[in-house]
């Protein structure tokens, strides 16, 4: 039964200090402070410790003030990279807006919006095991920075905790922060490779008379407007030097569609879900009528974006516990 | 054979210019030091890598690589027949950061050549510590910080002026911890390890011993030897004989100084009351003395204080108590005349010897004075005479001596420098049954009026006689003097010399151009002398008087750790503060300039409030502080203009930062 992604454990240090991480809503302003920002120094900090010593040692032993001036300037300058590491996340200031629903497979993208008092350079983000988007943070305006998800199960897709993190100036010291992202976003299953047709649930005229357009019911001819098919120029009037015609066709509002959980074939539930998925976005383009249907919820018959959206995240969420 | 190697790295063009370039830098001085073929065959390999990027090539194989390596190690084994030691380490750093340069497949690479870089400017300072290593320091840390920022930049591979802006900063902030850690860090004594038997190869200056030509090899080198500070005025120039090794020994060719037991060592001041009476007016002097790696101080002749760590010999020679190897400074009383006090040398003291198989003529030279005089003093004066009217000639060069040196220089060549003169006049005196020995030391010192000192160099290494009289004791008797008596007044000019082996001597200015020379290498010195004493030389001595100015008297190791910790979290705190505090967000530079002015009105006690506009402060300021409102009145007026004028002038900005400014 696919469910809410597993919340993941705690990195280390946040259990160590019995400290959550802080939670950033949708809509919400999240600065962050000495309280969630972490340092350690890296393994080039550690190399560049061994280096000190080094020169401290033959400072020492040759007695040798200039090589003492070098090793103390450059533990300045460590000290120096510290700080400016850590200033680099402090202080900023994050907004996160949320991601629009996606289909199962495909990224989903949250946005973070940072927002500094000065440039800030060399920062990086990213999600357990994703790879890092580095980005900067200009002075005047915030930077966007876009996480792009990968989504592996249809239902909630949580963020979850994100990391942002940086090593600049000098790559001495990994200084990081945790962020809970509290949005979410719906995925809906991916639809199935082949469909078939869907079950046409009868015909009528349509309540207002009018037929629309499609491709079932030859309804006439009109004249020829650029972009409009090859296909369907009326090439025996052409020829007839009548002008380029048109073959316009319609009725196909008349058909209903009621998409059935219960009416299929197939033994696995995720397997049904996938196929009224691709039924819904085929319909959609052809711009019918439909309803789905699926045990516990029904979507009444409609058309249009919302329809869609209404039926992706029935299927999305079916089953699914908040 | 070529192998893909999927994890190759390509560095940008731009950034390997800029790391060969530091590398550079930072190996310039041992580039410089080390046979030419060697600096031109790294250069070449060096141009080698870049050119294979400019092309698009990757590094070469390992194999090659390796073989390279092997090839350059040994060209390195043969230049300098060893691998250990100061030299050969040295260049082998510089030459290993090269191959990496070639090498640089990785980003880490580059890294790992940042550090290396540094590694080389502190291996640079074991060889000279010199003020223009020092400010190329700054300028080579500089170079390699604002690479390493570089590296660190994901998103900008390409070294911009921003990354060396902020290295400069980097640098800058560092700056007081280096003071304070420089100045607190604790010093101990001595090394922790042996050093390299060549670690304090390369200095220069007078040996336990003499033989000719010794002295006149020193007369090419233009290095200081020591510099000297005076309590009072310097002496005059006749008096400016500084006292080194005194040497009795001789087998006719070699002089020595003779061996001292321990029990005639005078340790203290007090102790040298023994041997010598002063006579006249103390000179009291802080010597500042170069690291000549032998024992023996030097001092204004005659030394009769004994500063700390030294002794004295009963001959009146300074004696450190371990080689100096480092600068080092001390003070010493002399007197310019002492007076009798030690007991006459024995009927066979050293001091009377010659050697056996001296030149009979010298022998037979010196008896014929010896019976036609009235007096020692007659001996003398004849001697001094017969350098003077005979036709013996004051040379750098002169003509190589054989195995009988004395009998030949007195009788065949005739020309020597003063080692000579001092050997021949020595002999010459015990062979006429007076006790004399040979004093070498420098003669002379140029005043640098810019730091009231003189230095001595080794330029002006000399060496004269002491001869015994009953009643005044150890005279000194320059007989070269009597060759060249401006020796006294002058230094021997160098680079003159060295040519033609005539000794010419400076005169002191006589051109404008000369004498502005002369200022600016004296005030060049002075420059130096200070690095020295305040840079260079800052130990565990100069570390302990330092506290002890500070209130802080006898500090223990602990106490120093102590001290430094708890000057150090106020700093820490302080340069958190400058580095975290919140900016000034306003990005509009008239509304920074207008807060600048509202700070600036705070100091004079009126402080903006809230919602207030410009032109209520205004009329706020005329009321309460009449004498601000011309100049307040000329800032809010500009700053309205630039507010809320539809098209302001172009330099209006510019006259409110002129207004702002000029608004105290």
């Amino acid at each position: 039964m696919p469910s809410t992604l597993p919340q993941p454990t705690l990195p280390t240090t946040q259990r160590l200090l019995g400290r959550q991480p802080p939670s950033l809503a949708v809509g919400d302003r999240l600065e962050l402070s000495r309280r969630n920002i972490f340092i350690l120094p890296t393994a080039t900090g550690l190399g560049f410790a061994l280096l000190l010593l080094l020169l401290l040692l033959g400072a020492i032993n040759y007695n040798n003030n200039l090589v003492f001036a070098l090793t103390f300037l450059l533990a300045g300058v460590g000290v120096m990279a510290m700080l400016q590491t850590w200033r680099n996340l402090a202080g900023l200031r994050l907004e996160l807006a949320t991601a629009a629903p996606v289909q199962c497979g495909q990224p989903a993208r949250f946005t973070l919006s940072v927002r500094a008092d000065g440039m800030r350079t060399g920062l990086a983000l990213d999600s357990d095991g994703g790879a890092p988007v580095w980005f900067d943070v200009p002075a005047e305006a915030p930077a966007r920075v876009h996480l792009d998800l990968p989504t592996r199960h249809r239902g909630w897709l949580r963020p979850g905790r994100i990391r942002l993190f940086t090593r600049y100036p000098l790559g001495l010291f990994h200084c990081w922060t945790h962020v809970s992202l509290s949005a979410r976003t719906w995925v809906w299953p991916a639809p199935a490779d082949t469909g078939g047709t869907p079950p046409q649930a009868g015909r009528r005229p349509s309540e207002d008379g009018t037929q629309g357009r499609g491709q079932d019911d030859f309804r006439g001819f009109r004249t020829y407007h650029p972009g409009d098919s090859l296909r369907l120029v009326d090439w025996k009037a052409y020829a007839r030097e009548q002008g380029l015609q048109v073959k316009e066709f319609g009725g196909d509002r008349s058909v209903e569609y009621w998409l059935d959980f219960s009416a299929l074939a197939e033994p696995d539930t995720e397997a049904r879900l996938r196929r009224l998925a691709r039924w819904v976005l085929e319909l959609e383009r052809d711009q019918q009528r439909y309803g789905l249907r699926l045990p516990g919820t029904e979507v009444p018959l409609g058309r249009g974006p919302d329809q869609r959206e209404r039926c992706l995240q029935a299927l999305a969420l079916f089953g699914v516990r908040d | 054979m070529a192998t893909a190697r999927p994890a190759d790295w390509q560095p940008p063009r731009g950034l390997l210019l800029a790391l060969a370039a530091s590398l550079i830098l930072a190996g310039l001085p041992q580039l410089l030091r080390q046979p030419a073929v060697l600096t031109l065959l790294w250069l070449v390999l060096l141009g080698w890598r870049l050119a294979l990027a400019w092309q698009g090539r990757p590094s070469p194989s390992t194999w090659l690589r390796l073989l390279l390596t092997a090839a350059g190690v040994g060209l390195i084994l043969v230049e300098y027949g060893a691998f250990f030691g100061r030299e050969p380490g040295s260049a082998l750093l510089v030459f290993l950061s090269i191959m990496k340069f070639v090498e640089l497949r990785r980003p880490r690479d580059a890294q790992l050549l940042i550090f290396l870089g540094y590694f080389m400017l502190g291996v640079a300072f074991l060889f000279s510590q010199s003020l223009w290593l020092g400010a190329w320091l700054v300028l080579a840390v500089w170079a390699l910080t604002s690479v390493w920022v570089t590296l660190s930049d994901p998103r900008r591979p390409l070294p911009t002026r921003r990354h060396a802006r902020l290295a400069g900063r980097l640098l800058l902030g560092a700056v007081p911890l280096l003071l304070l850690l420089f100045l607190l860090f604790p010093r101990i004594p001595g090394p922790l390890w042996s050093l390299p038997g060549d670690a304090h190869s390369g200095v220069t200056g007078l040996s336990d011993s003499m033989e000719p030509g010794r002295i006149s090899e020193l007369a090419g080198s233009e290095a200081v030897a020591f510099r000297v500070q005076f309590d009072g005025p310097p002496p005059p120039p006749a008096q400016r004989y500084w006292r080194g090794p005194v040497l009795a020994l001789t087998d006719g060719r070699r002089w020595e100084v003779r061996p001292v037991r321990a029990g005639q060592r005078l340790t203290s001041t007090a102790h040298a009351g023994r041997v010598l009476e002063p006579r006249g007016e103390p000179v009291r002097q802080t010597l500042t003395l170069e690291p000549h790696n032998q024992v023996h101080l030097l001092a204004l002749d005659r030394p009769a204080s004994v500063p700390d760590g030294a002794w004295l010999r009963p001959d009146l020679q300074l004696i450190s108590e371990a080689r100096v190897r480092l600068r080092q400074r001390y003070q010493v009383v002399s007197y310019p005349r002492v007076g009798v006090a030690a007991s006459a040398p024995g009927r066979r003291d050293i001091t009377r010897g010659y050697p056996a198989d001296l030149d009979p003529r010298v022998l037979a030279l010196a008896r014929g004075w010896r019976a036609a005089a009235d007096s020692p003093q007659a001996v003398i004066d004849q001697a001094l005479r017969h350098f003077n009217q005979e036709n013996f000639i004051y040379t750098l060069t002169p003509p190589r001596l054989g195995a009988n040196p004395v009998g030949e220089f007195l009788f065949e060549t005739r020309r020597g420098f003063c080692e000579h003169y001092a050997a021949a006049f020595t002999l010459l005196m015990r062979a006429a049954g007076l006790p004399a020995r040979v004093v070498t030391g420098y003669l002379g010192g140029e005043y640098n009026a810019a730091g009231d000192y003189l230095i001595v160099r080794q330029s002006d290494a000399h060496a004269w006689a002491e001869v015994w009289l009953a009643e005044e004791g150890w005279v000194r008797v320059d007989p070269t003097t009597a060759i060249a008596p401006e020796r006294i007044e002058s230094r021997i000019e160098v680079g003159a010399s060295r040519d033609s082996g005539a000794v010419r001597f400076w005169a002191d200015g006589t051109r404008g151009w000369q004498r502005a020379l002369q200022q600016m290498r004296q005030t060049w010195d002075a420059f130096n002398h200070r690095w020295n004493q305040w840079v260079l030389d800052y130990g565990p001595e100069r570390q302990r008087d330092f506290l002890s100015a500070l209130g802080l008297p006898d500090v223990s190791w602990r106490g120093l750790g102590l001290t430094l910790l708890l000057l150090l979290i106020p700093l820490l705190a302080l340069l958190a503060w400058w580095i975290l505090r919140p900016r000034e967000t306003a990005r509009d530079p008239a509304v920074r300039l207008y807060r600048t002015f509202c700070r600036r009105l705070h100091r004079h006690g009126i402080r903006p409030q809230p919602g207030e506009t410009p032109r209520q402060l205004l009329l706020r300021i005329r009321q309460t502080r009449p004498a601000l409102a011309p100049a307040a009145g000329r800032v809010i007026q500009r700053y309205q203009l630039l507010r809320y004028r539809r098209r302001p002038p172009r330099d209006a900005l510019e006259a409110l930062r002129r207004a702002v400014r000029a608004f105290r």
